[in-house]
């Protein structure tokens, strides 16, 4: 039988080798994160910038803009992109949700002066391989967002024509966006999305237009 | 009755290291003879570049917990033991899971959920309890390398031939000819389970055979 003695040291024992072994492990992924954080870092920032270049041929500069709302939200974040002669083309904005099996992220690019949309690009999705991931390669779908009307309503609160999902070959009406057979959970996804951020960024845009515009210091 | 004298073959440690390489490839592929870590191996094999780095990833945990839990395997108590192998095997984890993404952020969310997974991959969970906490180093070693790439080159097989039924192409470049219409089902998880049995088939028939010639 096991002395008072014997189990204090066994227990001792353990302790000390799993508080080592964590300190070891810890201390490999701490020098890990450090040395690959800054190219994670710069790997994001790549592909959001090739991202904008492809809603915005011709980007020069790209200047994030942070608003804050009062509605106690996180700030609302927007890129404003202009071309070489430092002449506005548009604005990327950011917006994500659920879709049919994960989190879809995706930017799209807002022309104010036409209020229309520029395109859509998805930065990150999770869809059925061969299915729900042709949202990211459907040209015939992504055509859709290429010059949308996305005006707004006379009291700039909401979309004048809400973006509605329909089946692949039904779109009539204006707002109506063509789905893809076969990835219809996903594309319906897409849409919500775009019209949940649609709703909420626009009326932002609008009100701090002249600040958006030509800069803070017009504000 | 005189007995006749039994010979019992003398393993120099430059044959056994290279057992303990080789039985991973073959005799005993993780993938195709023990069928683990059978969730990353259906799940993400829908492209050959999705089925490499999966496959390096898992070789490069499992060279590194094999090699600490051999070299700490006099030092770990053994009720602690499965917690330590976990800790360890986690960490390396973590680690793979930065560094992938340091090197392309495509790649990452191709692999999604499944780099994290590699965690309850029961293959290094099982060579770290079954092989490196007995062994020396240097032969816990081998057998990660061993058992690392075959799971790596299993993959691949079930990677190269899914990408090209179900996408008419090799890493992306297409090797089909333009009318091919791709198997979609090859890329979904059934497609998966389709061929992880045919190959598994033909690996066996080609056991069977050699065998035979032996």
């Amino acid at each position: 039988m096991m002395s008072r003695l014997d189990t204090y040291s066994t227990n001792l024992h353990m302790y000390r080798t799993l508080a080592g072994l964590g300190l070891i492990c810890g201390l490999i992924i701490v020098i890990v994160y450090q040395f690959t954080q800054p190219l994670i870092l710069n790997n994001k920032i790549i592909a959001q910038q090739n991202a904008i270049n492809q809603l915005f041929p011709g980007t020069v500069n790209v200047q994030e803009i942070r608003l804050d709302e009062s509605k106690g939200n996180k700030p609302f974040v927007v890129f404003k992109v202009s071309d070489e002669k430092q002449n506005m083309l548009g604005f990327a904005i950011p917006a994500q949700g659920m879709g049919y099996q994960d989190n879809i992220a995706l930017l799209y690019g807002y022309r104010m002066d036409l209020q229309q949309l520029v395109g859509i690009i998805i930065l990150e999705s999770r869809e059925t391989p061969g299915l729900g991931s042709r949202i990211e390669t459907d040209l015939a779908f992504l055509k859709n967002f290429i010059s949308l009307d996305v005006s707004l309503s006379s009291d700039l609160d909401q979309l004048q024509n809400k973006l509605r999902y329909v089946k692949s070959g039904n779109k009539k009406l204006p707002g109506e966006i063509d789905g893809i057979s076969g990835a219809s959970v996903s594309s319906k996804a897409v849409v919500d999305i775009l019209q949940k951020s649609l709703n909420y960024s626009l009326p932002i845009i609008h009100q701090h237009k002249k600040e958006l515009q030509f800069g803070p210091q017009a504000h | 009755m005189a007995h006749k004298p039994i010979n019992i073959p003398v393993v120099s440690e430059a044959k056994k290291d290279n057992h303990e390489f080789l039985k991973g490839l073959w005799l005993q592929n993780p993938v195709f003879v023990q069928v683990l870590g059978m969730c990353p191996t259906l799940a993400v094999t829908n492209s050959a570049i999705n089925a490499l780095v999966m496959g390096l990833a898992t070789l490069f945990v499992l060279l590194m917990s094999n090699t600490l839990v051999s070299a700490l395997r006099n030092i770990i108590p053994h009720q602690v033991r499965i917690a330590s192998y976990v800790l360890i095997i986690a960490s390396f984890v973590t680690a793979v899971d930065y560094l992938i993404q340091a090197w392309s952020l495509e790649i990452h969310k191709a692999l999604g959920a499944f780099i994290s997974l590699i965690v309850v991959n029961c293959l290094i969970l099982g060579r770290a309890e079954a092989f490196a906490s007995k062994n020396r180093v240097p032969h816990a070693i081998q057998d990660a390398l061993g058992m690392g790439l075959g799971f790596t080159l299993a993959l691949l097989a079930l990677g190269i031939t899914r990408e090209i039924l179900g996408n008419g192409s090799v890493f992306s470049w297409s090797v089909m000819p333009e009318n091919f219409q791709p198997w979609i089902i090859m890329l979904l998880p059934g497609g998966g389970f389709f061929m992880l049995a045919f190959l598994v088939l033909l690996f066996n028939a080609i056991k069977r055979y050699t065998d035979k010639q032996e």
